[in-house]
């Protein structure tokens, strides 16, 4: 064998050898996770689906808990609540199966806090998580909403829904007799984020939280927005690029609803905004990141936090006021799609986590309020100590929870606010 | 003995399939491109005209989204910040791209198939954590503060060196930098030694063997590799939302916002039309230097 040919062999073997890293490279990149899967897609977590309901199991047939579940014990961890489950009817839907869940992480499986009643139902998702409360509509707006039983978002991207023609299926009280145990503000729907116009239910309401400024208290004390344009926190200020948060914060600030922002009240709200965005360290891609420069010690105070938020660190420093001015907060909700194949089970889901001490469990897995009033007494201290529980009905209406302009009747559209935000973020 | 004659018709049909055999071959490739970027390019084009909201489109179409993506204030700070980022990352990938290729093709010796493996090896991680790694190092309580702070070089953070436009062009680099290099790394391969030598042996230095050897031989593959790095790092929006800060955002922020924030598919695409014309001017532009450059033999020197 030649030189010339040993080195051309040496070279070969070095060739496949970086052909095989660059295609184990490939390999490994497209077998990673990806949160952002399609629903209805293999899941290998997922097992085999169960057969589907009958109709002999059929929730709107059977008589599902008319507020049952609310005097019995049902523990959210344990088996309790299996046999209340079965005490109430939901038994009659057990077996689910699959349910095709889209939503935010978490609203599932509640890290477990809600394992009972989904071994009760025979339930397990598979799971398909977005990254913002607008991948829903988008989703369904494109048609692509096909195959999924189950939606979790916010009221704020709820709204916009509507612009998508029978995406969602009425629910009626009789389908979900654990609306009854809503708190006023909600079951009342006084913010017209919940119903349509036949008095349905397009969305249930199942978590909120009222928005604040959340901070590190061993370095600062803020109690209103005025104060973050202090010289203590030039630099130091940390803002979410959530950019329906900030509306619905500036105009409570403001005095004014979300809902149905003018265009000069748009200029209003940006201008009150621009001093505040000045103060910023960075903006921030999600809650999670503000969380992460808050514990690190890069910015002292977060803009349009929520209380929370602390929870999710080990710093008891960490906590959140809600500042003088007037603000608003977000509602977490259910929907069921009008093509959904499960119904049933997705209902007798709902209906299970509105519970009064299941859904205490799942709002202290995620440390946000309970909209159930018999909830109220079973929160942990901790949580009790996040929220007025104490004084809700009155907290709520002076400080109305909004959602999003539609453009209708003279108002701005999310596009135009989006528009005028981007100023604020190429620092214009 | 009697010879025997090929049939006309025979070597006639045996010469078209022959010439449909480049044919058949690009198939794939032709479909793949049509499926995966005409298509969604032409229908990002027709979104361009039409009125868009609440993740929908509808007509009449106008040059209203054209209008906008022109007369934005917003968006020729964006432009500006994205054409200024990218140049950067792309120069220096390019520049550190070649040296670290040349270094490997003719002076690493055994080093080379290590160091490759190694500069295959960073892309494992993934993309969002090598950005959160420079958070780690930029940081008020990074890597690179901390130290300055203990040897007692600063008494305080140093508070610029993340969150702007720096941070967005250190990890585009990082990012990019191992692209830059494998491909670079390929082109250079065909180079031999003995060409260098021989030009060493005609009595020239080592910047004019880079000038009249390299280089030309470089060149077509440095603009194509620079062309490559500066869409991936002036159309980044992931980046600049961890690293940027205010004055490091990028179009390609507004864009997602336009398109998943906003709804509005119509402002959104028009952005990324003159987003792809842009590049393709450039690109045009550049392919016509090299092609002017080689008609006309220019020295590079």
């Amino acid at each position: 064998m030649t030189e010339q040919h040993k080195s051309r062999t040496a070279a070969s073997r070095r060739w496949r050898l970086l052909a095989f890293l660059l295609a184990f490279t490939l390999i490994v990149a497209a077998c990673g996770g990806d949160d952002d899967d399609d629903a209805g897609g293999d899941d290998p977590s997922v097992s085999g689906e169960a057969p589907a309901a009958s109709d002999d199991n059929d929730m709107a047939d059977g008589d599902m808990a008319d507020g049952d579940m609310a005097d019995d014990d049902a523990g959210a961890s344990d088996d309790d609540s299996v046999d209340t489950a079965a005490d109430s009817g939901v038994a009659a839907v057990s077996d689910c199966g699959t349910l095709d869940y889209l939503g935010w992480e978490g609203y599932d499986t509640f890290f477990g806090a809600n394992e009972a009643v989904l071994a009760d139902l025979g339930i397990e998702f598979n799971s398909a998580y977005i990254g913002s409360g607008n991948d829903i509509v988008q989703r369904f707006a494109s048609g692509g909403g096909g195959g999924l039983d189950l939606l979790s978002w916010t009221t704020a991207d709820h709204r916009s829904s509507r612009s998508v023609e029978g995406m969602l299926s009425p629910i009626t009280v009789e389908e979900v007799p654990n609306l009854a145990l809503l708190s006023e503000p909600f079951a009342n729907d006084s913010w017209g984020h919940f119903l349509d116009e036949n008095g349905d239910w397009l969305a249930i309401p199942f978590s909120f939280a009222p928005l604040g400024i959340t901070y590190d208290s061993s370095k600062v004390s803020p109690t209103s927005y005025a104060d973050l344009l202090d010289d203590d926190y030039t630099g130091l200020l940390g803002v979410p690029d959530v950019p329906s948060l900030h509306l619905q914060s500036a105009a409570g600030a403001l005095g004014y609803s979300a809902d149905d922002v003018t265009p000069d009240q748009l200029n209003e709200i940006i201008e009150y905004m621009r001093p505040l965005f000045a103060q910023a360290r960075t903006i921030s891609p999600s809650f999670g990141d503000i969380i992460g420069l808050l514990a690190s010690g890069e910015i002292v105070a977060a803009y349009g936090g929520y209380p929370g938020l602390g929870a999710f660190t080990e710093n008891p420093d960490i906590v959140t006021v809600f500042p003088e001015e007037q603000t608003t907060g977000y509602i977490e909700v259910y929907s069921i799609p009008a093509e959904a194949d499960k119904r049933e089970c997705a209902l007798a889901f709902i209906n299970a986590m509105l519970d009064p001490e299941v859904n205490a469990a799942i709002n202290e897995a995620f440390a946000q309020a309970t909209p159930i009033t018999d909830s109220v007494p079973l929160m942990s201290e901790a949580n009790a100590a996040l929220y007025p529980y104490e004084d809700l009905d009155s907290f709520l209406a002076a400080n109305p929870m909004s959602a999003m302009p539609d453009g209708s009747n003279g108002t701005i559209t999310m596009g135009d606010f989006i528009e005028a935000y981007g100023t604020l973020l190429a620092g214009g | 003995m009697t010879l025997s004659v090929a049939d006309p018709s025979r070597a006639a049909t045996g010469a078209k399939r022959a010439g449909r055999v480049p044919l058949l071959l690009a198939g794939p490739s032709v479909a793949t491109m049509v499926v995966f970027f005409l298509i969604p390019v032409v229908v990002v084009l027709f979104y361009s005209f039409l009125h868009g909201e609440l993740w929908q489109v509808s007509g009449p179409a106008t040059l209203g989204n054209y209008d906008n993506a022109l007369s934005s204030p917003l968006h020729r700070t964006l432009a500006w910040n994205s054409i200024v980022i990218g140049l950067v990352v792309s120069s220096l990938a390019v520049v550190i791209g070649l040296a670290v290729a040349h270094w490997l093709h003719f002076s690493a010796g055994r080093l080379a198939t290590p160091v490759l493996s190694l500069v295959v090896a960073s892309m494992f991680a993934s993309y969002l954590v090598r950005i959160y790694a420079w958070r780690s190092v930029l940081g008020s309580n990074g890597i690179v503060n901390t130290t300055l702070e203990r040897v007692g070089l600063i008494d305080e953070p140093l508070g610029f060196l993340i969150f702007n436009r720096l941070a967005v062009v250190l990890a585009g680099l990082h990012i990019t930098l191992p692209l830059a290099i494998l491909i670079l790394y390929a082109a250079i391969r065909p180079i031999r030694a003995d060409d260098l030598w021989a030009a060493e042996d005609l009595g020239s230095n080592p910047v004019t063997r880079w000038r009249l050897v390299v280089v030309p031989l470089m060149a077509a593959p440095m603009v194509n590799v620079g062309m490559l790095i500066f869409i991936i790092s002036s159309s980044d929006f992931v980046t600049p939302q961890f690293l940027g800060g205010t004055s490091g955002q990028l179009i390609g922020v507004q864009v997602n916002r336009y398109f998943r924030a906003a709804g509005d598919y119509g402002k959104g695409a028009a952005l990324v039309v003159l987003m792809i014309a842009f590049y393709a001017v450039v690109y045009a532009v550049l392919q016509g230097i090299l092609r002017l450059a080689r008609v006309h033999k220019v020295d590079w020197g």
